[in-house]
Parts: C-alpha cells; structure tokens; sequence
C-alpha cells in the first residue's frame, strides 16, 4: 500500500497541473461522469454522489477539477506497482477512456483488471433500453411509473421470453424494511434517504412489478451506437456500489438513468434545474424527434401485467368457453369440473377455459392474498394436466397504448361558458400532472386518475378574472372487476384537496378535503361506481363543517377516442345552510387529435346550472 | 475448484445433521448429482417478501435479490452460487407462474427456465413433459395444498433436474 501510495504523490507531482485545461474540467462530459449535477441554493454545484470511495481527490464531490487532477495522477501510476483489479483505471474505466479519446492522457502500459474484463466480455456488445412501469396507486411513490435499465447482453432485441433471464438495472432508495409509508414519504422528500444501482436479472423487477403490482411494462430500445454502448456500460461498472443523494421529486429513477443515457449521448433530456423529474418525461423525450435529434428509441416491447394477462385472456375466450368458465368456478371455493357447459366443449376448447381461470387465479393470488386458494389452484391445475398441453405458446398481446404515445400529462384549456341567467364568460384551465378519469388510456392504471395542481379561472362580462378552482391534489381509484369470475371485491376510493366553490355558483369559496370509498362494477363498456366518506370544508371563517359526501356515476368508453363521467354528488352536514341539493355533472372528452382534445361540462343543481365547452392542448 | 465443489458436496452430505434434513419434513434430501438442499443450505427463499409488507409496496425499493444466505458451515459460498442456485432462486420467485405454465405446456418463463437450465431444442419437449407428469402426480394428492412454498418450488427443482438429466 506504501508503494501505491508513493507512486501517486510522486506521479501527482510530476503532473504539471497548471497546464490542465480547464475546459476539460468543466466538460459536461467530465461533470456527467462524476455526476456533478446537483445546485444549492445559492447556485453552488456539487456532485449527487455521496460515497466517498467514488472521488479520488478528498473534494472530488465539490472540485472537478481537483478530481481530474487525482485521476490523471492516478491514472498515470505504474501497473506494476498494482496487483489484478487494483489500478485506479479498473475502477474507473468510463473516466479512462473518456480522457483518453479527449487527448489528455495516454496510456504505454496495460494494467490488469480481470474482474472489469469479464464484466465487459459479458456485456460491451449489448443493446441498451429502457424499461417503464406504469404509475401503481398502491403507494404514493410509485404514481407517476418507475424507470429501470434493461441490459440484452447478446446484442439483439429481447423476446417476451429471453428478456426474463436478461440483466435488469434498478435505481431506488435504500429504504430499511422497518421504515413506514409515511416515514418513507417524508424523508424520500426531504432528501433521508440515498439511492443505489443495483443489477439482477430482469425476472426479480418483472415479478415485482408486473406480477404483483399489476404494472404494464414497457421496454424500449435506444439506438446507441458501439461507443455510446461501450461508454455507458463501462460507467455503469463504475457505479457499483456507490450511493447516491435521493429526493422523490427530483433526485429519482428518472432523472438518474436520464442523465445515464445524456453521459452517452450526450443529448439532454433532463432539464438542469428540474422542480420534479417524471419517469416517463425521459421517454418522451428518447421518442420525440426534434430539429436535431433523432428519436432514440425506435423498438418497442410490451410485457404486460398478469391483470392485462389474465383480462385478455378471458376476453379471448368465445361465449361457449366463458359460460364453461362460470360454471367451473363460480364462486372462491367452489370448482365444478363436472359442470356440463364445460364437459360439452372439446379437448382443445376444455384446456383453453382451464388456461384462462388459472391466468386469473394467479392474478387474485397477486391482488387479494387474503384468499385461501390453495385448493382451488390444486384442483384447476390438476385438471389442465389432465388435457394435452397447447399446442403452441399463445401469445398474450393485449392492445395497450405505449407510454410515448399516450397525452402528455400537463394540459391548458379554453372554453365558453354558459349560466344561469344568460351570461357568458371564458373559462381558462391548466393542470401541472398526470391524467384523470377521462384520459382513457390503457397504459395509465385503468379507470383512475391522478391529478396534481390544477386550476380553473373563470372570466364573466359583469365581473373580473376569478380563480374558480385550485386543486392541490386529487386521486381516484376505481377497481371494477371486469367479468363474472370470482373477483375478490376491491375497494374504490378517491381522495382531494380543493380550494373551490362551496356551491355552484356561489362566491363562496372554501378548503375541501374528500375521502371516499365505495364499489365499482363493469358491465361492457361502463363502469358503474358508487362513492361514501367524509368531505371536511372549511371556509375562510374557520366555521369548520365535516359531513358526509355521496357521489356515485357512470365512467363511460364509448370509443376509442370519446369518454363520459356521468355523476351525481350530495353532501349532507348538520350545520350546512345550503339547499340546493344534489349536484348533478356531465363530463365528456372527445379526441380531436394527438395532443388536443374536445372538452364538454354540464353542471346542474336545484338553483343553477352552468355549461362550458371547449378545447384542452396537451404539452 | 471443480473438485473442490464436489468434495465439498459430498462433505456436505457426511456432515449435515439428519435434524437439519428433518427440520421440515417436506423436503427430503435430493437424490440427484449433488446433495445440496438450495432452499435450506443456500437460505433461498428468505429474501422474497411478503406481499403485505411495506417494503414489497414500495417499488423504489432496492432488494437483496443476488446474494443468499449460507445456512451451513458445511456448504461454500461458491456452491451457493453455482448455476443450481440460479435455478433455484427461479423457481422460488416465479413458482406459482411456472406451476401454471407448466400445466398449459408453454409460457414465457417456462422456456427461461428451461434456457437457464441448458435445456435446448427437441430436448425441451421431453423435459416440458416430465415435469407435467411430475406435476400432475403432485397435485393429484390432496396434500398438495397444504405444502410450503419452498417445498413445491423444491419439488419442482427437483423433477426438473432428474428431467434434464443433471
């Protein structure tokens, strides 16, 4: 250790730092490989990195440029000097041959790093993607998706099959197993926790994600060439182990593989001083071409949820197979292989139906563990053994919207209003994220909606500008079950956080927060729900009111491109003056065309009503 | 090292107490080449959450999925990550899946595990097939349903390497 020692100061000391270029030092490429993205308060820069071992300078996280001086210094030591692995230029093989290809060192001497060359053996001629998991609603982290790197080691593109075994890259905090939800939220946010790298094969995520979350998954190919390719795995090597800053809005999955594919590419796909990074904003912009970038991501593989699975499955059973299907499991516990609706059909047809209930049977085991099961999965299996295996692997294509091409999530609008009395005004929205019950579109979580920060103002000819609405945050949950098969009954639920009209029409404007729950049903291509729980106003006066809130309406798909929300909203409070009873709300969507969609609303109660339609731009 | 490894196995098998084999009685010894137990000699299976958990909610959660917990001084660290073990931890994650895929005779993780395996072309018909039978042996019994997670998944590792002959 003495000798590497010796060999670096005297290597540091021989280097004539005052001839270092500063432009190397400050490279984007340099601040990209030590990360040197993050900005205080007072525009001080320093880099995300919180592992000491990644810097070789002592201030190698705040001085670039005394951490490219270290490097060349290091670098420039003796391989004799080092056993197998130990050269600095082992651990950092990105940073080598980066400043190498730049001019500004040369290397006479081969160092000996078996442990980097089998990493490279295994992986410098692979393809890079991009792996995106649809927003879950079961935690708040995970509402706006997740980002994960997908590694095919031999070069070409994944199947659906291969793509299990294939390395998988995750970026996430390190959260200890004992941390709450709420603990967790709070120091996500505030910057408690770090965040590592860490490499599995991919069927440890795809279980996680698509298995047990439900999560679409969508793997998206970059076109990178030979060197970006060589580049970005030989960083990634560098990355090992080390830990990162995290913060849940803008230190996250996103914004680091984000700035993994900038180091390579060198096109920049998160914004310098970003207030939150959404995954799915890094593809977006891989497959948005511009004046001068290409898209990046061309490829695309959908590796769909078990509930798109086992959905689809059962969608492509014709009515003779679904009647079979009822009658051989119709309720938990209950398996009749006897039932003559299922006797009746073929060899061929009787595997099909048991094919499909076992593809559902997993998907409850997944969503409602409470169930016992066990016997039911013994006796389906059981039976499908029976019958000869299929003849050839059947494809599970649900037809889902890509990520890339669904709306945006912020949007504007303008619309022409009409109420009670006549008058005429303009109304004027905008919402900052993500989507909500009439977006439609089947790579967001079906039938839910997730909106954060929205605002309407309203404009009438008699008066001045108002802000009608502000809402803070506003989820909803709807969890129809989508056929007749048992389904284990899931809970519907929505929660908000407005500042809005006490009534319609009213001057009136209070703080309102909602919390229900209540059921939803499927029938074709509606989805009935029913809504009960507590709405606490509170107005400008602070006379609290907590009462009851009932909303219940129909959520309609009547094409591809037109959705409805038909509801019917009452508040009941002991202390509540008002009387113009229960509100009725006709809303409707229709695309017009990518990005821009037709918007319509009709509100009614006893005393007032109030009609808008308009168009809404997504960006 | 080979013959490291297989010394090893075999010291393994002088060695292990019956109490340890005996501690569930669902799993027996394997018969095959080698006498590793994944499941109670490799700890495989103790890092696979629970699905009410907080930390299995969490997706920006990191896990431990590589490594595994040597539970025998008798067994080494590199046999705990021998290809064996590879498809083990497969089976143990994806079992219900495979169970069901298995059942069908086709499916995606099917054909990864028979990839891991080194099973490949006419040969995967034969080995799809005897793990059918395996499995619909299994399940024929009522006492299917009240086994463990690890001992189906071990019966399946088990029916899977006297199919493909390892």
């Amino acid at each position: 250790m003495t000798r590497h020692i010796q060999a670096i100061i005297f290597a540091a000391l021989l280097f004539p730092i005052a001839g270092l270029s500063e432009e190397v030092s400050n490279h984007p490429t340099w601040l990209a490989l030590l990360h040197h993205d993050r900005a205080d308060l007072f525009g001080n820069t320093r880099s995300a990195i919180v592992s000491r071992d990644f810097f070789l300078s002592p201030n190698g996280d705040l001085d670039p440029a005394a951490e490219l001086r270290q490097t060349l210094a290091m670098f420039e030591a003796d391989p004799v000097s080092y056993g197998d692995n130990e050269h600095p230029r082992c651990r950092f093989p990105a940073r080598a041959m980066w400043l190498k290809n730049q001019g500004v060192i040369d290397y006479h001497k081969e160092t000996q790093c078996t442990a980097l060359t089998e990493w490279l053996d295994a992986n410098s001629d692979s393809r890079i993607g991009l792996v995106f998991a649809d927003g879950y609603l079961g935690n708040p982290a995970s509402f706006f998706g997740h980002l994960l790197l997908h590694i095919s080691p031999d070069g070409v593109s994944a199947s659906e099959h291969t793509a299990l075994l294939e390395t998988s890259v995750n970026f996430g905090a390190d959260v200890p197993a004992s941390d709450g939800l709420l603990r967790y939220m709070m120091l996500g946010v505030t910057g408690g926790y770090t965040a590592t790298f860490s490499e599995t094969l991919f069927y440890q995520n795809s279980h996680v994600y698509a298995e047990r979350q439900m999560r679409d998954l969508w793997l998206y190919y970059l076109d990178l060439d030979e060197g970006q390719r060589d580049f970005l795995i030989k960083h990634l090597w560098e990355l090992r182990d080390v830990e990162f800053t995290y913060l849940f809005l803008t230190e996250n999955c996103g914004s680091r593989i984000g700035r993994l594919i900038e180091l390579a590419t060198s096109r920049e796909l998160v914004p310098a001083n970003p207030l939150w990074v959404a995954p799915e904003s890094i593809i977006l912009a891989l497959t948005t071409k511009t004046r001068d970038e290409p898209i990046l991501a061309r490829e695309i593989i959908h590796l769909p949820s078990r509930r798109s699975k086992a959905e689809h499955k059962y969608r492509s059973l014709d009515p003779e197979q679904r009647r079979a299907a009822h009658a051989v499991w119709p309720s938990h516990e209950e398996v009749n292989l006897e039932a003559e609706a299922f006797l009746s059909l073929d060899e061929s047809s009787r595997g099909v139906v048991l094919d499909s209930l076992l593809s559902h049977l997993l998907y409850l085991r997944r969503s409602h563990p409470e169930l016992d099961l066990t016997q039911v999965q013994r006796r389906l299996l059981a039976a499908r053994l029976d019958l000869p295996p299929s003849a050839e692997a059947v494809r599970n294509a649900p037809v889902a919207v890509p990520v890339h091409e669904m709306s945006p999530p912020s949007h504007i609008g303008v619309s022409g209003t009409n109420r009670t009395g006549g008058e005429f005004g303009i109304t004027l929205t905008a919402r900052a994220a993500q989507y909500d019950l009439l977006s439609g579109e089947s790579a967001r979580m079906p039938y839910s909606a997730l909106e954060i920060l929205a605002l309407t103002v309203k404009w009438f000819s008699e008066s001045s500008a108002k802000l009608d609405d502000l809402t803070i945050f506003s989820v909803t949950n709807l969890t129809p079950v989508p056929h007749r098969l048992p389904g284990g009954r899931r809970l519907s639920w929505h929660a908000s956080l407005s500042w809005r009209e006490s009534d319609l029409l009213s001057n009136d404007r209070i703080w309102q927060a909602e919390l229900l729950a209540g059921r939803s049903a499927r029938l074709h291509d509606h989805v009935v729900y029913g809504l009960l729980g507590l709405g606490a106003h509170a107005r400008s006066t602070l006379d609290e009111a907590l009462g009851l809130t009932i909303r219940g309406g129909v959520l309609t798909n009547w094409d591809e491109r037109f959705r409805t929300n038909v509801f019917l909203s009452e508040r009941f409070a002991r202390e509540d003056p008002r009387d113009s009873g229960p509100q009725l709300s006709i809303h409707g969507r229709y695309a017009l065309a990518p990005r821009i969609d037709l918007s319509f609303e009709l509100e009614i109660d006893r005393n007032n009503h109030q009609g808008s339609f308009g168009v809404l731009r997504y960006f | 090292m080979n013959r490291l490894i297989a010394i090893g196995a075999v010291s393994a098998l002088l060695v292990v107490p019956q109490a340890l084999m005996a501690q569930d009685n669902e799993i027996e010894p394997w018969p095959g080449n080698s006498q590793l137990n994944p499941w109670q000699h490799c700890g495989i299976g103790a890092q696979v959450f629970d699905d009410n958990t907080t930390a299995s909610a969490l997706s920006n959660v990191i896990w431990d999925s590589g490594s595994t917990a040597v539970t025998s001084a008798t067994i080494s660290p590199e046999m705990c990550n021998s290809k064996d073990i590879q498809v083990a931890e497969f089976i143990d994650s994806t079992y219900d899946t495979l169970a069901v895929e298995t059942a069908a005779g086709a499916g995606e993780h099917l054909n990864a595990l028979l990839t891991l395996q080194g099973v490949e072309g006419s040969d995967r018909s034969t080995v799809i097939s005897r793990l059918r039978e395996d499995l619909h042996a299994r399940t024929s019994e009522e006492h299917y349903a009240q086994l463990s997670h690890s001992d189906r998944a071990f019966q399946m590792y088990q029916s899977l390497n006297n199919a493909s002959g390892t």
